[in-house]
C-alpha cells in the first residue's frame, strides 16, 4: 500500500517536473522568437532610413537651385542627416528615432518649397521625386508599424503569467520601447496629381 | 458501428467548419479564384479580365526557372462610397493576406471607384505595392510613369479596359524585358481593342471572392482551418485531389510599403 502510495506520489512529481520542464523550454524558445522577430523588424527599419538618407542626397542635388531657393530648408535637410549619420553609430535608439523624425520634417518642407516653386514642379523629374520620397515614406511607416507590432506581442507576451516567472530568470526585457515619433512626424506626405 | 458515429463525426464537422469559418474573417476580401484579377467592383469587361488572367499565369509559369522568377502582377478593383473610405483598405496589408509572389516577386495595383453624379462608376485613386524583392525592378518612380501614361492618359483613359490593359502590358515589358532579359514584348493594343469587341462571355470568376471549400484549400487559409476542416472532409471522400480545383494563388510573398499612390484631384 504504501509503496503504491510512493510510486503515485513519484509519478505525480515526475509528470509536474516534466510538464514544467516543457513549459519552460515552450516558453523560452517562443520570447526568443518573438525578440529575434523584433531584431529583424528593427534591422528593416535600419534598411529603410539608409535608403531614405541616401535617396535624400540624390534628391538635394537633383533640385537644381534649392540653396538659393530655401536656405533654411537646405540647412535643415543638411544637419537632420548630420544627426543620422551620428545616430546610427551609435547604438542609442532615442538618438536614431530622433534622427527618424528629423528627416521626416526635413522631407516634408522640402515637399513645401517644391511644390510652391514653378520652376521646380515644371521639370520633367518631379513626379519622379514625389514618388520617390512618397514611397520611401510610406515603406519606412510600414517598418516601423512592423516594429512596433513586434514589440507589443513581446511585452504582451513577456507579461503573462507563467512567462513573468522566468522571463527574469533568463534575463529577457520586460518592457521594451516602441518607435515613438512626435506627432505628424510620421505621416506619409499627400501626393494629389492633376490630370 | 460506423453509422452509428457518422451523424456526431459530420455535426463536428460542421460545428469545426462554421467556427473556424467565421472566427477567421478577414478585413479584406480574399482574392477570386482567377486570383490575378479581382473586380469586385465590376467595372471591366470579361475579355479584359480574362487578358489579365491568362497574362499573369503566363508570366508566373514562364518566371519560375529565372533568378527572381515566380513574378506575380495581381489587380484589383474596389468601390467605396466616399474618397475617405480609401483609407480602409491597406495595400500592404492586402498584398501580405494575398501573398502575392515568389519570393516577394510580386505586384499589387489597387482601383478605386466612386459613383459619379451621373451614377457611373469614377476611378478615384490607383495605389501600387510592390513586393521586397520586386522594389529593386519596379522603383516608384518607373511605376510612377507607368501608370500616368496609361491609366491617367487620354490616349487609353476613354476606356477603363483600355488603359489597365495598357498599363499591364506596360508592367509585363518592363518584368520580361529588363528583369527576365527577354528580347522584346510585343503587344499591340489594335488587336486587343478587336478582341475585346469580338469576345464571347462565358461562365466567370473573377468578380467574387472564392468559395469558402477553395478558401480552405488555399494558403490564405490557416493551419487550424485546414486541420479541422479538410482534413476530416478529405477522409471522407478519402482521397480529394485539391490541386485541380484550386485554381491560382499567391506565391506565399510579402511587402513593405513601397509603391505609389494616385489621386484625382
Amino acid at each position: 500500500m504504501n509503496k503504491t502510495l510512493l510510486l503515485s506520489i513519484l509519478t505525480a512529481l515526475v509528470v509536474i517536473v516534466v510538464s514544467f520542464g516543457i513549459g519552460l523550454i515552450v516558453g523560452y524558445n517562443n520570447l526568443v522568437d518573438l525578440d529575434e522577430d523584433i531584431n529583424s523588424k528593427y534591422a528593416q527599419i535600419e534598411v529603410r532610413l539608409q535608403e531614405r538618407h541616401d535617396k535624400i542626397g540624390q534628391i538635394v542635388s537633383a533640385v537644381q537651385g534649392l540653396q538659393e531657393h530655401a536656405e533654411a530648408i537646405y540647412d535643415a535637410i543638411t544637419s537632420a542627416r548630420e544627426a543620422y549619420a551620428n545616430a546610427i553609430t551609435g547604438t542609442d535608439m532615442a538618438a536614431i528615432i530622433e534622427a527618424d523624425a528629423q528627416e521626416a520634417i526635413a522631407l516634408t518642407n522640402l515637399l513645401a518649397v517644391v511644390e510652391d516653386n514653378p520652376l521646380i514642379t515644371a521639370s520633367v523629374g518631379y513626379y519622379q521625386l514625389i514618388d520617390e520620397i512618397s514611397s520611401m515614406e510610406s515603406a519606412l511607416a510600414i517598418a516601423r508599424r512592423d516594429y512596433n507590432n513586434a514589440v507589443q506581442d513581446y511585452n504582451a507576451s513577456v507579461r503573462k503569467f507563467p512567462r513573468v516567472l522566468y522571463a527574469g530568470i533568463f534575463g529577457f526585457e520586460k518592457d521594451l520601447p516602441y518607435w515613438k515619433m512626435n506627432d505628424g512626424a510620421d505621416e506619409v506626405p499627400e501626393v494629389v496629381f492633376t490630370e | 458501428m460506423f453509422k452509428a458515429a457518422r451523424i456526431p463525426f459530420l455535426i463536428l464537422i460542421a460545428i469545426f467548419f462554421v467556427i473556424s469559418y467565421f472566427s477567421n474573417k478577414s478585413d479584406y476580401p480574399r482574392p477570386t479564384e482567377a486570383f490575378y484579377i479581382n473586380d469586385f467592383a465590376g467595372v471591366l469587361m470579361q475579355a479584359t479580365r480574362e487578358t489579365i488572367r491568362e497574362e499573369g499565369e503566363r508570366l508566373y509559369e514562364l518566371s519560375q526557372d529565372e533568378i527572381d522568377g515566380g513574378s506575380q502582377i495581381v489587380i484589383a478593383t474596389f468601390e467605396v462610397e466616399t474618397l475617405s473610405d480609401i483609407a480602409n483598405y491597406d495595400k500592404t496589408d492586402i498584398y501580405r493576406a494575398w501573398k502575392i509572389g515568389d519570393d516577394d516577386m510580386g505586384v499589387l495595383v489597387l482601383f478605386f471607384f466612386m459613383l459619379d453624379e451621373t451614377d457611373s462608376l469614377e476611378l478615384v485613386e490607383t495605389q501600387v505595392e510592390t513586393g521586397y524583392r520586386m522594389e529593386q525592378y519596379l522603383t516608384p518612380s518607373k511605376l510612377g510613369i507607368i501608370v500616368d501614361d496609361t491609366i491617367y492618359n487620354e490616349e487609353w483613359n476613354w476606356l477603363f479596359d483600355m488603359s489597365v490593359t495598357k498599363m499591364l502590358y506596360e508592367l509585363l515589358t518592363e518584368l520580361y524585358v529588363n528583369v527576365y532579359e527577354y528580347d522584346s514584348f510585343d503587344y499591340d493594343m489594335d488587336v486587343f481593342f478587336e478582341y475585346l469587341m469580338d469576345y464571347v462571355p462565358v461562365a466567370d470568376s473573377t468578380t467574387s471572392s472564392m468559395s469558402v471549400f477553395l478558401y480552405l484549400l488555399s494558403p490564405y487559409s490557416t493551419f487550424w482551418d485546414k486541420l479541422f476542416t479538410i482534413l476530416p472532409f478529405a477522409l471522407l471522400v478519402l482521397y480529394g485531389g485539391s490541386s485541380a480545383v484550386l485554381g491560382n494563388r499567391g506565391g506565399g510573398g510579402s511587402s513593405g510599403g513601397m509603391g505609389i499612390f494616385r489621386r484625382r484631384r
